[in-house]
């Protein structure tokens, strides 16, 4: 089972990782470990129910009741560019 | 080669992807309100602002609405399930993932069945699942030029459940049937106000076509920004003309997602499709696994409304209504039971339904309303046909009744003695003005003994507009009859 450069290309993009030419073989060489890696385990796991959450109890809710939000001042704060009410991003138009 | 591709007729294959946001009063995992409209950012706190730390606590009621959608569209519900993250970065994602059902939806294999052209045509329901909803982008003034955008994440969080629906959508018009049926019965079932204004319900359609006749599936795009059914339809329709076109010429559509222009009424490429695999799903170890048992989907199902289809079958069966008179009457879960509520006081079916359907729509059709803002009560209603019962007012009369009553929301009894609309039925009076029309329509009346029937009605006419619309027009016809022998 092998990754293809063009296959590490694309996970660092959706990652949004900028990786160069050495960068990328290294990961790809670490990534075809890891990957051998879980196909073991999945072989050494056949027949066994998957695990989906680390926990076991299930069903934890909360009833449907208002709480107090954060002021927007304090919600802002961290932000590094924003107006009185909003976070500022870069324009964002889709090409 | 290209020749023989132009003489292929093509025909289209439509999933249409639902979003409606749920009527809970907090979000999905946390306890900021969802009121629409606040002030930007004045709905948040660290777990929808994706802070580190943030615990999500799933919302009772948004589980109990999903499964109450679930059921309300013929699905099966599921056991047990996990809430995923949906990794993709956008500014509107404050966490940079989006928590949804991925592996285990709520609600899968259900269905709605349309009417169309009179035949009933059935469309599969995919899968049913919750999820949460993104912040929003405000631009600053015209988008090319603005230097950077604004978000406002009130909306990141907001419960919405996400409908897919089987390829089984035939043309663009089945795809607006189907919509407005779908808002319908989510109306009945409460769960959402389903505004498409203002986004509380979005439509997405993949639209792609084929060979008629073939089961293969060829590229498909996806349809984004149709913000009512009126857009929904068009939208598709330009896409299916559109994708003939390119299939014709012997090219390949490529896959892509598709911007709906309402006003130059075409559409436009937004983004090239992400793969599934592209958004790296996987359960979010901060969100703890949810149980459904029978039980509890029991209790909800018993919560549930009479729905849009038993409601127009029981009106066919128990009051003999016709086909079209019950899928009027059921097309809100308000106007069947303000039907349902005038015949406790007045049963007589047709008859209520008749001046529902062509006083009462109408009038609010013209005034831009809603049933629920309409003054009259389902009593009045009754009331004013009871008063054509006993002979107090005539059927013409009443309509004028009626429109007093939309107007003002008065009790029709108390419009009659106002105006001084009372039926005139007394035998002496009437014969009195029959006389004088006899009187001063010498020609109408030879005519008639000459054997022209029309001119009875003429006569009729005359004695009516003599007494403003409020002789008894049984009473008149008798005595013109006995008068003109």
């Amino acid at each position: 089972m092998s990754i293809s450069p063009e296959e590490i290309k694309n996970a660092a993009w959706d990652a949004r990782l900028k990786l160069n030419s050495q960068e990328e073989s290294v990961l790809r060489e670490e990534a075809e470990k890891l990957l051998k890696k879980a196909l073991g385990f999945l072989k050494e796991t056949e027949g066994l129910e998957p695990t989906f959450h680390p926990f076991s109890i299930t069903s934890v809710m909360r009833e449907d009741e208002e709480k107090t939000s954060l002021p927007v001042e304090v919600a802002l704060k961290n932000a590094p560019d924003a107006d009185e009410y909003c976070f500022n991003v870069p324009r964002i138009i889709e090409e | 080669m290209v020749k023989e591709v132009k003489t292929v007729k093509f025909e289209p294959v439509i999933g249409l992807e639902i979003h409606v946001e749920l009527l809970t009063k907090t979000k999905i995992f946390c306890g900021c309100s969802t009121t629409f409209g606040a002030e930007p950012n004045t709905q948040t706190c660290p777990v929808c602002l994706g802070l580190p730390g943030a615990r999500p606590i799933l919302n009772k009621r948004a589980v109990e609405f999903a499964m109450r959608a679930s059921l309300a569209l013929n699905c099966d519900i599921v056991d047990y399930t996990t809430f995923d993250r949906k990794n993709y970065f956008y500014a509107d994602l404050p966490k940079g993932y989006q928590i949804s059902q991925y592996f285990f939806p709520m609600g899968t294999n259900g269905y709605v069945d349309i009417n169309v052209n009179g035949e009933s045509r059935r469309i599969r329901i995919h899968q049913l699942h919750l999820e949460e909803d993104t912040g929003k982008l405000l631009h600053v003034g015209d988008i090319l030029a603005s230097p950077y955008s604004r978000v406002d994440f009130n909306r990141a969080g907001v419960p919405l459940i996400e409908i897919v629906t089987e390829p089984d959508v035939g043309s663009a018009e089945e795809a607006r049937l189907f919509l407005q049926k779908l808002r319908t019965i989510l109306l009945y079932t409460g769960i959402s106000d389903c505004k498409m204004e203002e986004g509380s319900l979005r439509c997405d359609a993949n639209v792609s076509i084929r060979p008629r006749g073939s089961d293969t599936f060829m590229n498909k795009t996806e349809l984004k920004n149709m913000n009512s059914f009126r857009s929904v339809q068009r939208g598709i329709e330009f896409e299916i003309k559109r994708q003939t076109g390119i299939c014709k010429d012997g090219k390949e559509v490529v896959p892509e997602t598709r911007h709906w222009n309402e006003d130059k009424g075409t559409t436009t490429a937004m983004r090239s499709k992400f793969a599934a695999s592209d958004y790296r799903c996987f359960p979010d170890p901060n969100v703890i696994p949810l149980e459904t048992d029978s039980s509890w989907i029991e209790e909800v199902r018993n919560q549930l409304p009479e729905l849009p289809d038993e409601k127009q079958e029981r009106f066919k069966e128990e009051y003999q209504l016709p086909d079209y008179d019950a899928e009027v009457l059921t097309s809100s879960r308000e106007l069947a039971d303000f039907f349902d509520e005038t015949l406790k006081d007045y049963n007589e079916p047709k008859t209520v339904s008749n001046w529902i359907m062509s006083e009462l729509l109408a009038y609010l059709k013209a005034e831009k309303m809603e049933i629920t803002g309409c003054k009259i009560a389902p009593r009045q209603l009754a009331q004013l046909l009871q008063l054509i019962d006993k002979g107090t007012i005539s059927g013409k009369i009443a309509k004028t009744v009626f429109e007093e009553m939309f107007q003002r929301g008065e009790d029709p009894e108390t419009i009659v003695e106002e105006k001084g609309l009372v039926q005139i039925a007394d035998e002496g009076e009437l014969e009195r003005i029959i006389e004088e029309v006899i009187e001063a329509n010498p020609g109408p009346v030879e005519d008639f003994k000459g054997g022209k029937k029309k001119a009875l009605g003429f006569l009729v006419g005359q004695v009516m507009k003599a007494t403003k619309g409020k002789a008894n027009p049984q009473m008149v016809n008798k005595l013109l009859g006995e008068k003109l022998k």
